[in-house]
């Protein structure tokens, strides 16, 4: 990628490495994570429960609890600055500021004992030197811009007051109070019933075209995925595995395991007595295999080579990377990688 | 938010008929009296005595007169100090047990949080070990151990604090150290397990994801949350802090309230003993009422009246 391009980008992510303390072992939850998000982009993150994108998105935000977690390798680069070098200080400043972050659980992700108003000022007077009044001002407009009927009196109301769906917009306003560069959201619209589901990407599909932000969208979820993304990381235990844009992604799934995904999802055109899994379930952290691709033993297309060689991430097509050994660009190109696989 | 008083108060009074009818009849139901003594008294003066204070009159005439006098906060003569009315000796002795009983409070609750956030942030580090280490001391000793052991070390080796007494604010201090040991400890676990539970809490990361410092995610976000736990556990508290100091009275020579009401059930005074019960029950009630009000002003969800119109 050209240096220029490079500085443009939103984030970049450079064979990141986070890993949890287990038993005195450090097990990587996220192995080698490259991507890049440019502005006003929407890059979704897919993958099922344990394959690291939730640790990943708290990494970027040096989120992960200190005693037991460590980014062991690599460097993420937000505003041309490394934010694993940086301090918890330093962190504070681009928190909810230049990226800011929604969560999976709108009912417990507001403090029940504070007012919406005060929990979305709060954002505001942590940045900048507002005061309460161009505070309370900000807040309504912003509940306003989420559509929250009534904002005037729901900024005094308690979170307990209020739907899922209004408080997941209420998270939404907290984290464009300050029209970050980049959202992060995790998972924001899984605990919320279909409607409303809609309704929130809507929003926040309209406020990133408004607001010209980059989203990061982590889901698990290929229906938000066909409506939200540009671009598309296909992530599975701790690796990206496909990395392409929606389109192609869709209709040309490279990776066994985003085939697999895809047809797994019920279609209306089709009479099924029993729709698709992927059979087995994702290793645990303490189980990964060393060597080989780790979605070799649920791999309907697994071959030898699956379990003895460690695939890489490589241009399958344009614009499009996979990391399986279907494809020879994936071989490594030598065994030095293979061997430092095995040292992990 | 007047209607729900009007109602919690209306309900003291009918828990408070209760308790003084089962403490009459109870006292009534003990076999012997005030007057009965090992030196037998002239028939003619018990008989005299009996209807001075009206105990020969027929049980229901005593009932009624009792609750009468009751209502208007008239608590009748003490029997055995007969110069003395039960409200003399609540009005002498209760504002001992009050500093005491509000220094042990104080005591307790302001370094039980703290030392319950501490060992919280410290999980797993030597800061919590240790806090917990005092904290099971502090639950496993009793406090009359706890107040002799303060009184040799402070006041017998260092001399720098008197013995008993209680005279000025330096008197105080051992006494309410050692009652306020035991809820301190139960404080601060209750303290680090709250706390520990809403650290964990989205509410916290979101907190976190705000850039809010560290500081202030503890106390304003965390604290407020966990100390709900304690505040339901202060209710019980004072009053076992008020009726539990009579034993750190006694060591500490404190003409207070717990001591009259020990030495009254030995004297079989019953005025006194009614008297002081219906006391502590008021106490108790009353503080009650006062944890469920600030209770519902900590935690909004905790609905204290149908207040804020339709929603």
């Amino acid at each position: 990628m050209p240096q220029e391009q490079h500085d443009q980008n939103v984030l970049d992510i450079n064979n990141l490495h986070t890993g949890f303390l287990i038993d005195g072992e450090l097990h990587h939850a996220v192995v080698d994570v490259n991507l890049s998000v440019k502005p006003k982009e929407v890059v979704c993150v897919v993958g099922e429960s344990g394959c690291g994108k939730s640790v990943m998105s708290l990494s970027i935000m040096n989120l992960l609890p200190k005693i037991n977690s460590k980014i062991s390798k690599g460097e993420i680069i937000f505003n041309g600055e490394d934010l694993t070098q940086k301090t918890d200080e330093e962190m504070n400043k681009v928190r909810g500021k230049d990226i800011s972050m929604i969560f999976q659980e709108p009912m417990t992700a507001l403090n029940p004992v504070f007012t919406v108003g005060s929990q979305l000022q709060e954002v505001l007077f942590n940045h900048t030197d507002m005061s309460k009044q161009e505070a309370r001002e900000r807040g309504i407009d912003l509940l306003k811009q989420v559509g929250i009927p009534r904002p005037e009196k729901i900024i005094d109301e308690y979170p307990h007051q209020l739907s899922g769906g209004m408080r997941q917009r209420i998270m939404i306003a907290i984290s464009i109070a300050l029209n970050p560069k980049l959202l992060i959201a995790d998972e924001p619209t899984t605990a919320l019933d279909v409607t409303v589901q809609a309704q929130i990407l809507e929003l926040m599909k309209a406020i990133q075209e408004k607001e010209d932000m980059a989203i990061m969208l982590i889901t698990h979820d290929l229906g938000v995925v066909a409506e939200m993304a540009d671009k598309v990381i296909v992530m599975y235990a701790g690796k990206i595995v496909e990395t392409a844009n929606v389109v192609d992604l869709f209709t040309e799934p490279k990776h066994p395991y985003t085939k697999s995904m895809i047809s797994s999802i019920p279609r209306m055109d089709e009479q099924k007595n029993k729709l698709n899994t992927i059979d087995g379930i994702v290793p645990s952290l303490k189980n990964m295999p060393h060597v080989g691709c780790r979605f070799a033993d649920r791999c309907p297309k697994a071959f030898d080579d699956c379990t003895k060689i460690t695939p890489q991430l490589a241009k399958v097509s344009d614009d499009h990377e996979a990391r399986c050994l279907l494809y020879d660009a994936c071989y490594p190109d030598t065994s030095s990688i293979e061997k430092e696989e095995v040292n992990q | 938010m007047a209607k729900y008083l009007l109602k919690r108060i209306g309900f003291i009074i009918v828990s408070l008929f209760f308790i003084v009818t089962i403490t009459f009849l109870l006292m009534q139901a003990a076999p012997g009296g005030p007057f009965t003594s090992e030196r037998q008294l002239p028939p003619e003066i018990e008989q005299q005595l009996n209807e001075q204070y009206g105990l020969d009159d027929p049980l229901h005439v005593q009932y009624v007169d009792y609750l009468t006098d009751i209502s208007t906060w008239d608590f009748g003569p003490s029997f055995k100090y007969p110069a003395q009315s039960v409200n003399d000796i609540i009005n002498r002795s209760f504002p001992y047990s009050l500093v005491l009983g509000a220094e042990a409070i104080f005591i307790a609750l302001s370094i039980g949080v703290l030392l319950g956030v501490f060992a919280a942030l410290k999980h797993n580090k030597f800061g919590d070990y240790t806090a917990m280490v005092i904290a099971v001391l502090g639950i496993s000793v009793p406090n009359f151990i706890m107040a002799a052991v303060l009184q040799y070390v402070f006041a017998m080796q260092m001399d720098a604090l008197p013995v008993a007494r209680f005279d000025s604010f330096a008197h105080t201090i051992l006494p309410a150290v050692a009652l306020a040991t035991t809820p301190l400890a139960f404080i601060a676990r209750l303290m680090r397990s709250s706390m520990l539970e809403v650290l964990g809490s989205d509410y916290i990361k979101t907190a976190k994801s705000k850039g809010l410092s560290d500081r202030v995610v503890t106390y304003k976000h965390a604290l407020r949350n966990a100390i709900m736990p304690v505040v339901s556990y202060l209710g019980p508290l004072v009053v076992a802090i008020l009726t539990g100091s009579f034993v750190i009275e006694k060591i500490f020579a404190i003409p207070g309230l717990g001591n009259e009401f020990v030495q009254s059930i030995t004297n079989r005074d019953y005025t006194v003993i009614m008297g002081t019960t219906v006391f502590f029950s008021v106490l108790l009630l009353i503080s009650i009422l006062i944890v469920d009000l600030i209770y519902g002003l900590i935690d909004p969800r905790i609905k204290v009246a149908s207040k804020g119109g339709s929603k």
